[in-house]
């Protein structure tokens, strides 16, 4: 039989194996589609150029981009064009959802390892909004929420005491301590704290949110609070009661601390900020410092006493 | 079995003729898509420079003014193949999604023309390739400017009552 058949010549059991092939081939590119492996790559082809920044001080810029999130309990998301979907039955998994978004953040941008910001650069913060989370209507009905607002010290506790990995919990990743009522008593008792301020604030429902880390190029937070209360940001340096290594926190900017600020471009009058703490400061194990991702309301005065001199990450 | 092995080699051209097409088609999608895609590229870093990154920026005019006060600024085109790229601003509730639910000025590509329905069209098409900053106190008024191909386009821009106006000089 074999015979018969001419050279290069294609018999019906070689073509329907070719079909059978694309036919898988094709469902198997929609499998990928579904789990959303665009995302992952996307977050990996950041991480890449935040690394080679790092190792050959390349001026390319980083291939970051923000990603829209939408955390809602009824699938609703009017705020938002096609965001990507979190829908959540309890609050926990509401922190749940933002603690992975803070740690994916966090992993992006080399984990406080990696200097990406450079010695050429002047005294400046670099930031990267790596999501803008909008908090859907929906979410004033879950068990726990109150005045429609959500505590972000109740986060940063489910941070402590939920493990991000087998070996440490979300905050131990983030912060390098689980100790988060130490800090905020460290944070509380330190002499320039005049206000006692000791607490992260509220999540407002309704409102979207960046979700915000940065670096600071070869200058200190000492030298970022004075540009920040330049904005009315009122920055101490709550030290931890012992000096950790890198990977520790170094500090903790209050945002706010009563000041009234003028009104800046694009805000009406000035207003009052209810202060809170607005980050806390790591010194990385690259020898800058950064500002471990946080959440603040996008485009507002805590927003931009942050004073990012430069959003690195696209939109 | 003469006519057989004549039909067998018409399948076979036949086959490797469609996978010649597809491959074909595939490769002109991927060329044109490389085109247009560097072409929408350097549109979109005019249109930061325009609003975001120069000197003359809008942000820094915007940032600049003082109560009362207005200043004209002179803007290039964006495109030029084609493509129809306007200055938007969104007061409404629905605005792209980089304007974080405040009002913002967009430049990006026109889809709408005189198409009134078209808005969220156009929402959509500045939300995807579109350049956009965050104007709080942007006056609740419809700004659509042509930035034209063949001549620079004058703005005005002004701060009245902490209000924010832009309008075509």
């Amino acid at each position: 039989m074999k015979n018969k058949h001419k050279r290069g010549e294609l018999s019906t059991q070689q073509i329907v194996l070719m079909i059978i092939l694309i036919a898988s081939f094709l469902v198997i590119l929609f499998f990928l589609f579904r789990l959303g492996i665009g995302e992952k790559s996307e977050e990996q082809l950041c991480h890449n150029s935040v690394l080679q920044k790092a190792s050959i001080f390349s001026e390319a810029p980083l291939q970051c981009y923000r990603n829209y999130i939408c955390i809602t309990k009824d699938g609703s998301c009017e705020e938002l064009i096609k965001p990507e979907k979190i829908k959540v039955k309890s609050l926990d998994e509401v922190y749940e959802a933002l603690a992975n978004e803070m740690t994916d953040c966090w992993w992006m941008f080399g984990e406080g390892k990696v200097d990406y910001a450079g010695e050429d650069l002047t005294k400046n913060n670099y930031c990267s909004i790596c999501s803008q989370i909008y908090f859907d209507d929906s979410l004033e009905n879950l068990e726990g929420v109150e005045n429609k607002k959500i505590s972000k010290d109740e986060l940063y506790d489910y941070l402590a005491e939920n493990n991000y990995s087998k070996e440490q919990t979300y905050s131990q990743y983030l912060f390098g301590t689980s100790d988060i009522s130490g800090l905020k008593t460290s944070i509380l008792e330190y002499e320039n704290n005049l206000e006692n301020i000791g607490n992260f604030g509220n999540i407002e429902i309704g409102k979207q949110y960046f979700n915000v880390m940065g670096i600071t190029s070869s200058v200190g937070w000492v030298e970022w609070s004075g540009v920040g209360a330049g904005l009315g940001a009122t920055i101490i340096g709550a030290v931890w009661a012992i000096s950790g290594p890198p990977g520790w926190i170094a500090g903790s900017l209050i945002l706010g601390g009563g000041a009234i600020i003028g009104g800046t471009a694009g805000t009406g009058a000035g207003e009052l900020i209810e202060p809170e703490i607005g980050a806390i400061i790591i010194e990385g194990k690259s020898g800058n410092q950064f500002m471990a991702p946080t959440l603040q309301e996008a485009e507002s005065d805590k927003f931009k006493a942050l004073n990012c001199e430069e959003i690195l990450t696209y939109t | 079995m003469l006519k057989t092995k004549r039909g067998m080699l018409l399948a076979e051209e036949t086959l490797k003729m469609v996978i010649a097409i597809i491959v074909i088609v595939f490769l002109v999608y991927f060329l044109v898509n490389l085109y247009f895609g560097k072409l929408k590229d350097d549109s979109l870093k005019k249109s930061e420079q325009l609003l975001i990154k120069s000197d003359q920026s809008i942000k820094n005019i915007i940032e600049s003014l003082k109560e009362g006060e207005s200043k004209n600024l002179v803007l290039q085109e964006i495109s030029s193949f084609g493509d129809n790229w306007h200055l938007f601003s969104f007061t409404e509730q629905e605005k792209p999604n980089s304007c974080a639910g405040k009002n913002c000025l967009c430049i990006c590509d026109d889809v709408i023309g005189e198409d009134p329905l078209g808005f969220v069209k156009q929402i959509n098409e500045c939300n995807k390739n579109g350049v956009c900053i965050i104007v709080s106190n942007l006056k609740n008024e419809k700004v659509n400017i042509e930035l034209q191909e063949d001549f620079a386009t004058e703005i005005s821009i002004s701060k009245q009552n902490n209000e924010i106006s832009v309008t075509k000089k």
